[in-house]
């Protein structure tokens, strides 16, 4: 079976092919589904969010300018639909009124429970603590093989604010994977 | 003396540094136990990041939504044609009243040589026709038709509305 680019498949369903549309989702449905667990936190509600986001997606496509990349265009409703719904359920404000470092201020006990799990888990699990928006920016850059450039287009920042919450992201990570490394060296 | 700062490690992370600061870190590095600490953990993130997996909703999924789809679409068509229909009942009033006033109302005039004549005639066909107009549009038949109107104000109303609040929530 020919392998249909986003375009081809765009155009079908724009002629009436509705069914088409599904290929799409097949395509974009595990991507999206990442980032938006990483952002709300939740898996029922990921899976939602994610219904919305391509109900949204099929009823804007006659909108939709051939001359953008679509994945792009899909991942910032995707982004939008999870600030939306975390902001109808104010636990935005909570995050983004937490900095960086409260969030992962983890104390001794906390550390020690990572101990003994592999690495990756640890770091995942790290990344499930980070703020939405350095949750979202690490999981489109390192699982959607997305530039900074399209990040920022996505989360419309500037390029400049997309490369500092990576690298204070990343640092972070750093940080707590150097502490967890100092504890285990002292016991 | 000068370390590798939180900065350079994540240009060297993203292949970003100069050439300058890599010369700085390849000779830095072996002479700074805590700065080749810093850059070995800096890579085991990055290199564990690079390993994340994607995630999958449930398996039905897709045939949910597009079931969702499917009944989203054949709602919008109804709509429309309800829509259409009560248009074309607006339409098909509007005529008919007209048709009515015209049928009411004799616009055949006979020519009268003397003028005066001719006005009169025309101001005569002018009042009947007042009169009857005067006795469609009162009593029951103003309260009917305007009821009709009404409904169908409403109704479509509601509609320009759903679709409204519908496109608001595709741009939002």
């Amino acid at each position: 079976m020919k392998n249909l680019t986003d375009y081809e498949i765009i155009e079908s369903v724009k002629k009436g092919n509705t069914a088409d549309f599904a290929l799409l989702v097949e395509r974009y449905k595990n991507r999206a589904f990442s980032m938006l667990k990483r952002m709300l936190k939740n898996e029922p509600e990921a899976e939602e969010a994610l219904q919305d986001c391509f109900l949204k997606c099929f009823n804007a496509l006659s909108d939709f300018r051939t001359e953008a990349k679509f994945s792009t265009w899909f991942y910032k409703i995707t982004y939008n639909t999870a600030l939306t719904r975390l902001a109808g359920k104010k636990r935005k404000i909570e995050y983004e009124m937490k900095s960086l470092d409260d969030e992962l201020n983890l104390t001794a006990s906390e550390l020690g429970s990572f101990e003994q799990s592999d690495f990756s888990e640890f770091v995942l699990s790290l990344i499930d603590k980070l703020p939405v928006k350095y949750a979202a920016v690490l999981n489109m850059f390192y699982l959607n093989g997305m530039s900074c450039d399209e990040i920022a287009d996505v989360t419309e920042n500037s390029i400049a604010n997309v490369k500092v919450m990576l690298h204070r992201a990343r640092t972070l990570l750093r940080e707590l994977i150097e502490k967890r490394d100092l504890k285990r060296e002292l016991l | 003396m000068n370390h590798l700062t939180d900065d350079l490690l994540n240009k060297i992370i993203d292949g970003e540094a100069s050439v300058a600061e890599s010369n700085f870190a390849t000779s830095h590095v072996p002479t700074c136990a805590s700065c080749a600490e810093k850059l070995e953990a800096m890579k085991k993130v990055h290199a564990n990041l690079l390993t994340l997996k994607e995630e999958s909703p449930s398996v039905n999924f897709t045939a949910v939504l597009m079931g969702k789809l499917e009944r989203s679409l054949k709602r919008k068509k109804q709509q429309k044609y309800f829509v259409s229909f009560i248009f074309a009942l607006f339409i098909i009033l509007i005529l008919a009243s007209l048709g009515y006033l015209i049928s009411i109302s004799q616009f055949s005039l006979s020519f009268s040589a003397e003028s005066g004549k001719y006005i009169s005639e025309y101001v005569n066909r002018y009042s009947s026709v007042t009169d009857d107009l005067r006795k469609l549009i009162s009593g029951r038949s103003l309260t009917m038709i305007g009821s009709v109107l009404s409904m169908g104000i409403i109704i479509t109303a509601y509609f320009f509305y759903n679709n409204h609040k519908t496109f608001k929530n595709i741009l939002k």
